[in-house]
């Protein structure tokens, strides 16, 4: 199955093939994904979107095909530092605090820590008071905003998704995706992310990539470009016509509606 | 603990005046007690001697254990290749090991002692050091791997956090049977020491001295334990181990 997202490829994937196990989870995927777009993933467990984000990031091989990010390999990224990864968990050290955390991830990216940036950050994301707490002593949500924050002191060009808000309550992650949104937007990131939630998805991202489920044909991918769709702007008051994809997306796509 | 302790004494003061096999092989404790006020400096000298050779021996063989982890993590196939003789060689017996020390170092050397404690902790600790290094969560690594980390941040924030429980649990192993080592190898042979007053007690049947080794040695492993668990607690907040459960 083949998609694209066509202008100015920043991502571009060809021919990708995915084996897991002996189990051939993605085939044959072809994608191009431009600067600055946001796409959001979207598709019931187990088909591969993880995967798909994984093998982007540089954290999986591929069979076959290939992958460049800004014509570069994805490792060759991790040098210029241009690439984060946001975890379903927040994978924090917790031997560091809040503070520490962050002067590290700035250390790591060989700058010195500013402190009007680290300020900045902290600030944004509400984490001003709790810099001296270690991750142990932070809440959930708390846990995730750090992990934002770590993965926006490195200024990526391209930020990968994966579910990061998942443990949250829908008002908290509907909270922390304006934030991370404003950050992606200031910062001008390219973001890849999983979803289960569709109003999510066509909220805040430009296009959708849908993976189709894979019973008894081979699991597939396809695109929904969401630019001739009113904006959602109130998740509890969806217009009209996205309460249509929303639900051809159901009926097509057997996607998990959380 | 403390009622436990206070039964145990009375028990044992009683069944001692009432028969003189008890008072012959494990004398009665105000008989102990009058051979520790007697023979002091002895007693004090013994104990200093065998602490050292313990504490030195868990010491180095701590240091050593951290070493060959380091040289592990930087070159991992080298465990695949070293780990499997450092097992093997936990077979050889360790009385065999004893008076070959002797031989090597002489007998009133402290390093024979030392080196016996050091082999008896070392596979407790390394063990220990190893399966940590088996166990760091893949993920924090590839957080790493994303921040383009050298190996020295590496070691420092992912594999030293996640390895110091295992290490205390290999430590808190060791402090007793770093004990048993240097008792043991004085057994062998040496001019003092806790080992050589429970050898020579034991052959003369001087019951109170005997005792008062072993008294000692039990004290010697509870010091070494608790400052195992002392050096732990230093590790702060975010700190949570095992200490939670001493």
């Amino acid at each position: 199955m083949v998609t694209s997202v066509k202008s100015g490829a920043f991502v571009s994937l060809k021919n990708v093939t995915i084996n897991k196990g002996g189990i051939e989870i993605l085939h044959d995927v072809t994608m191009d994904i431009s600067v600055g777009s946001s796409i959001a993933l979207l598709g019931p467990s187990g088909c591969g979107k993880t995967t798909l984000l994984r093998v982007i990031a540089g954290l999986e091989k591929v069979v076959s095909g290939f992958i460049t990010i800004d014509n570069e390999k994805p490792c060759e990224l991790y040098k210029s530092q241009a690439l984060m990864f946001l975890f379903q968990e927040p994978r924090l050290w917790k031997h560091l605090t809040v503070n520490e955390t962050l002067r590290l991830t700035f250390k790591l990216h060989k700058r010195t820590a500013n402190e009007a940036e680290l300020k900045k950050i902290l600030d944004q994301l509400g984490l001003a008071d709790f810099t001296e707490y270690y991750p142990d002593a932070l809440s959930v949500g708390m846990r995730a905003r750090l992990a934002i924050a770590r993965a926006f002191c490195i200024r990526p060009r391209l930020l990968l998704a994966d579910e990061p808000f998942a443990a949250l309550d829908p008002v908290r992650r509907l909270r922390l995706n304006h934030q991370f949104r404003d950050l992606c937007k200031q910062d001008e990131c390219t973001t890849i992310w999983v979803t289960h939630d569709i109003v999510e998805a066509m909220q805040f991202a430009d296009k959708i990539i849908v993976f189709t489920d894979g019973e008894s044909v081979r699991p597939g991918i396809i695109e929904f470009d969401l630019a001739g769709y009113s904006k959602i702007t109130d998740p509890a008051a969806i217009p009209l016509d996205c309460l249509e994809l929303r639900k051809s997306l159901l009926d097509r796509f057997f996607i998990n509606d959380t | 603990m403390l009622v436990v302790l206070n039964i145990i004494i009375i028990t044992w003061q009683f069944s001692g005046e009432r028969s003189i096999n008890v008072k012959l092989f494990v004398s009665t404790p105000i008989i102990i007690f009058d051979y520790v006020l007697d023979n002091y400096p002895l007693v004090e000298n013994s104990f200093i001697r065998t602490g050292t050779e313990a504490l030195v021996g868990i010491i180095v063989s701590a240091s050593i254990s951290i070493l060959l982890t380091l040289v592990f993590f930087l070159w991992p196939k080298l465990l695949t290749i070293v780990y499997p003789w450092i097992v093997v060689s936990q077979v050889v017996p360790f009385v065999v090991l004893a008076p070959l020390t002797i031989v090597i170092f002489g007998e009133e050397s402290i390093a024979g002692k030392i080196s016996l404690s050091t082999i008896i902790t070392f596979f407790p600790i390394m063990g220990n050091l190893v399966t940590a290094l088996k166990n760091i969560p893949h993920e924090e690594l590839e957080v790493m791997t994303i921040l383009d980390a050298n190996k020295l941040n590496i070691l420092r924030h992912t594999i030293i956090p996640n390895s110091l429980t295992y290490f205390y649990s290999g430590l808190k192993i060791a402090a007793p049977i770093s004990v048993i080592g240097a008792v043991l190898a004085e057994f062998s042979g040496a001019d003092i020491g806790i080992g050589k007053d429970i050898f020579t007690a034991g052959n003369k049947l001087e019951a109170d001295k005997q005792i008062t080794g072993i008294i000692n040695s039990m004290l010697l492993a509870s010091i070494i334990y608790f400052l195992v668990v002392l050096v732990e607690s230093r590790h702060g907040k975010w700190y949570r181990g095992v200490k939670n459960n001493d």
